[in-house]
């Protein structure tokens, strides 16, 4: 059987497994203003969120809680079903059996759902790492008049260029250390929309925000199956089926006020790219963007049935007719060329439209999509 | 496959196909429940009405126009942890059938809605009311605790043996006991049942059945200002046995203490945090349950009716078959416990040589009740029956228990005490009440 604890600290709490601690501290003042259910709340989630898969990777069949009942059971849960087939490296089979047989025990059962007053206002709270969605959810803000806040998730080393910062924004910091429980099998990956979800709560709350974007697109609803048969997500964490879970969690959390939303919800990668580029050169620069090698690597024979596959041909076939230079568009235009130019039109209108807008607020939905349409 | 749900002036109704299957309150029940608490209510029960019927009829995709509901991760849990029991009672492969649950999607038509109404609440339990001994000791223990109950039977339509005892007791029942007692017609279920439906049979559409009897009481909690939904999940809901392929295998899942907390997060969301579903006998198995609803409160134990008298023709004109599994194992709790079974309503000798198949101790059991056909319930038979024997207790099948079960009863006898005469975990009883059922317990067991 495994042991987790967790501990409340001054800004945060702890989480203690097999003798190490994994800390998640919020920045000074900020968590003391946290009502106390709301801290409850998400120690207990995020303790669980944290280290659901442990029992899998070590084998065990129950893993008991010094802390009472996480309301959101159910959904990690279904998350982590979800996950498995991507994430294990263990056969699929076997994995979602010795998941689903595992025991969990809590040390006592009573919870409440949290209780919060508070006037939300036309502000938004982005998860903060320079990826281009953030990046292009952050720059739409600006243009519709949207405050956004920024917050970056400390899970890994953030590479701010100073740039950013003369034009005027600033980034406000989680340490999250629980991440390094489930870096090893990229598990983290598959809970870091709802992990960011939970621990952003306590922003809507601090700075009066309506909703949180995540960055959610198309491509994420691509599904796949794996070796075995099963359903493979990309990041089911990620879907729009998630999307939606998120929101109600949220939702739970603030007294059905807030929201969760994805502006970038009706494009795909290269539509992000295209839009960010052309409309807002300023703020692309600071994009972390793939580079052509890794593009390449996906449209070799070996990734033939990779879901993103399409996507890296358009892509290249775009910078061709761009009139881009160099060896590798020389080896597309002799082994992709003739293949691209025969689906262009369906390529471009599998990743270069404008898909369901239904991850956008109504009352937002009308102006992020003229401004998509204006940039495609 | 799209299904169609549209609010009416005594519930709603589910749309599939060209059927209209109803659900309809009292009245005025219905009308006192909020337009905004209805379309939440509505978004949350017709999803669980209908999340297994795309699975059972083979869609991969099924359509609604209700909005994002929020117990969509428990029923999603609900049927994947019934899916070992379903499957291997189907004689089915459940890894086969997990991959094909894990595909299905299902689409709605907007995000979530959260109830802008507030529940005002007082110490109520509502019920739901099947007569059986659960439902009946729920009932007998909320009186004594002071919860005031209100008992709701449900008319699911297809048994009419059922809905005819069960109508003749509730009237009884009502005006014996001055009792406040409604009954709801839910032909909601009938999505659930692979005859209606013309498919091969299958154990698979009741995953969730019972998280739903608990929800569709809320209208009720509004407007009686009750805060409590009090369920009869006792503690053999949380058995299980291994199945075939290496999977734990709950034959009643959503019954289970940790379903029960689950429902009691999802009442709580959708009535601001004024209601909780709670399982009082929780702490207690079924032939306890039995032995305290007898003892302590014999004027309610006079109306239990356990059994599914539309399974055979005797079934008819008494609420017990005598043919079944379950009237089985009521009758040798109830020899084991000294209960006069003619009180009771029996009419036949449940001991006799032509009893022996329905009783799951002797193998091969017939019928369709999870407990007797998986063996889950075998100990608690096994103790039943030493009961009865050292009860004094005769005829054939009591020899044949003296035969082959004796020494191993005899052997197990302090830890068959222990298990079926004990307290066990109370996690769904709040703590403001949890004394007073304990101590009741105590008294009795």
């Amino acid at each position: 059987m495994l042991n987790i604890k967790s501990k409340r600290t001054s800004t945060g709490f702890d989480i203690f497994f097999r003798g190490k601690r994994y800390p998640l501290s919020y920045e000074k003042g900020h968590w003391g203003k946290i009502p106390e259910d709301l801290k409850e709340t998400l120690q207990r989630n995020l303790t669980l969120l944290s280290t659901i898969h442990l029992p899998l990777l070590f084998r065990e069949e129950k893993i008991s809680y010094d802390m009472g009942f996480p309301i959101f059971e159910t959904f990690i849960y279904q998350n982590m079903v979800y996950n498995i087939p991507k994430f294990t490296g263990q056969k699929t089979t076997e994995a979602i059996k010795n998941f689903m047989n595992i025991e969990f025990e809590y040390q006592n059962y009573d919870f409440e759902i949290p209780q919060c007053s508070f006037t939300p206002e036309n502000k938004v709270i982005i998860p903060f790492s320079f990826s281009k969605e953030q990046i292009l959810s952050l720059a739409l803000c600006n243009e519709i008049g949207i405050d956004a806040t920024l917050v970056n998730i400390e899970d890994s080393k953030l590479n701010i260029q100073g740039d950013f910062f003369k034009q005027g924004f600033s980034i406000e910091h989680i340490e999250n250390k629980t991440g390094l429980l489930k870096n090893d099998l990229g598990f983290g990956l598959g809970y870091k929309n709802m992990e960011s979800c939970l621990l952003l709560s306590t922003y809507l709350i601090n700075k009066n925000a309506k909703l949180i974007l995540h960055d959610n697109k198309q491509e994420n609803n691509n599904i796949n199956f794996d070796d075995e048969g099963f359903i493979c997500y990309p990041s089911f964490d990620k879907s729009n089926q998630s999307l939606l879970q998120h929101d109600s969690m949220i939702k739970i959390l603030t007294d059905n006020k807030c929201g969760v939303s994805s502006f970038v919800g009706p494009l795909s990668d290269i539509g992000i790219v295209k839009v960010l580029k052309h409309r807002y050169p300023n703020l692309a620069k600071f994009a972390q963007l793939k580079n052509d090698k890794d593009k390449f690597r996906i449209l070799s024979k070996t990734n033939e049935g990779d879901y993103r596959r399409d996507e890296h041909l358009l892509s290249f076939y775009l910078d061709y007719k761009n009139g881009e230079k160099g060896g590798l568009i020389n080896e597309f235009k002799k082994k992709f060329l003739k293949e691209a130019v025969d689906r262009e039109d369906e390529l471009i209108k599998s990743y270069l439209s404008i898909r369901s807008a239904d991850s956008i607020p109504k009352d937002m939905k009308k102006e992020v999509l003229s401004i998509f349409k204006e940039a495609l | 496959m799209k299904v169609d749900i549209k609010i009416t002036a005594s519930g709603y109704t589910i749309r599939y196909k060209n059927e209209i299957y109803p659900v309809r309150f009292p009245k005025e029940i219905w009308k006192k429940f909020p337009l905004d608490l209805k379309r939440v209510f509505v978004d949350n029960l017709s999803f669980l009405q209908t999340s297994e019927l795309p699975f059972m009829l083979m869609k991969d995709k099924c359509d609604y126009g209700i909005n994002e509901p929020l117990v969509r991760s428990l029923l999603f849990r609900g049927i994947i942890q019934y899916l070992p029991y379903s499957t291997d009672m189907d004689n089915k492969s459940t890894t086969d059938e997990i991959k094909r649950f894990l595909k299905l999607k299902y689409n709605f038509s907007g995000p979530v809605r959260l109830p802008k109404n507030s529940f005002e609440t007082e110490d109520r339990g509502v019920i739901s009311l099947t007569f059986g001994k659960d439902s009946m000791l729920s009932y007998a223990l909320s009186e004594e605790i002071g919860l005031n109950p209100i008992g709701v039977t449900i008319d699911e339509g297809a048994s009419p043996n059922e809905i005819k005892h069960r109508r003749n007791l509730r009237n009884r029942f009502k005006k014996e006991f001055n009792a406040t007692v409604y009954n709801l017609r839910d032909l909601t279920l009938a999505l659930s049942d692979y005859q209606l439906l013309k498919i091969k049979k299958t154990h698979f559409g009741y995953a969730n059945a019972l998280t739903g009897f608990a929800l569709i009481m809320l209208p009720f909690n509004y407007v009686h200002k009750a805060k409590y939904i009090v369920v009869g999940n006792e503690q053999s809901c949380n058995d299980y046995y291994m199945n075939k392929e290496g999977y734990k295998s709950f034959p009643v899942s959503d019954q289970s203490a940790n379903s029960t907390k689950q429902n009691d997060v999802i009442t709580k969301t959708l009535s601001k945090g004024a209601v909780s579903t709670l399982s009082l006998i929780e702490p207690i198995h079924e032939i306890a349950v039995m032995k305290i609803l007898h003892n302590r409160y014999p004027q309610y134990g006079r109306y239990q009716m356990s059994c599914f008298p539309d399974d055979h023709k005797s079934g008819a004109m008494n609420r017990w078959c005598h043919k079944c599994s379950k009237c089985a194992r009521m009758a040798i709790f109830a020899h084991g416990l000294g209960i006069d079974l003619n009180k009771l309503g029996f009419k036949e000798s449940m001991l006799s040589s032509t009893k022996k198949r329905i009783f799951s101790i002797f193998g091969d059991t017939k019928g369709n009740v999870a407990f007797d056909i998986t063996g889950v319930g075998r100990d608690e038979q096994l103790f039943s029956f030493y009961l009865a024997y050292k009860n004094g207790a005769k005829g054939y099948l009591i020899n044949k228990f003296k035969e082959g079960f004796l020494d191993e009863a005899k052997e197990r006898e302090d830890e068959l005490y222990k298990t079926y005469f004990s307290i066990h975990s109370s996690t769904t009883i709040p703590n403001n009440l949890k004394d007073r059922v304990l101590s009741i317990y105590k008294e009795e067991l």
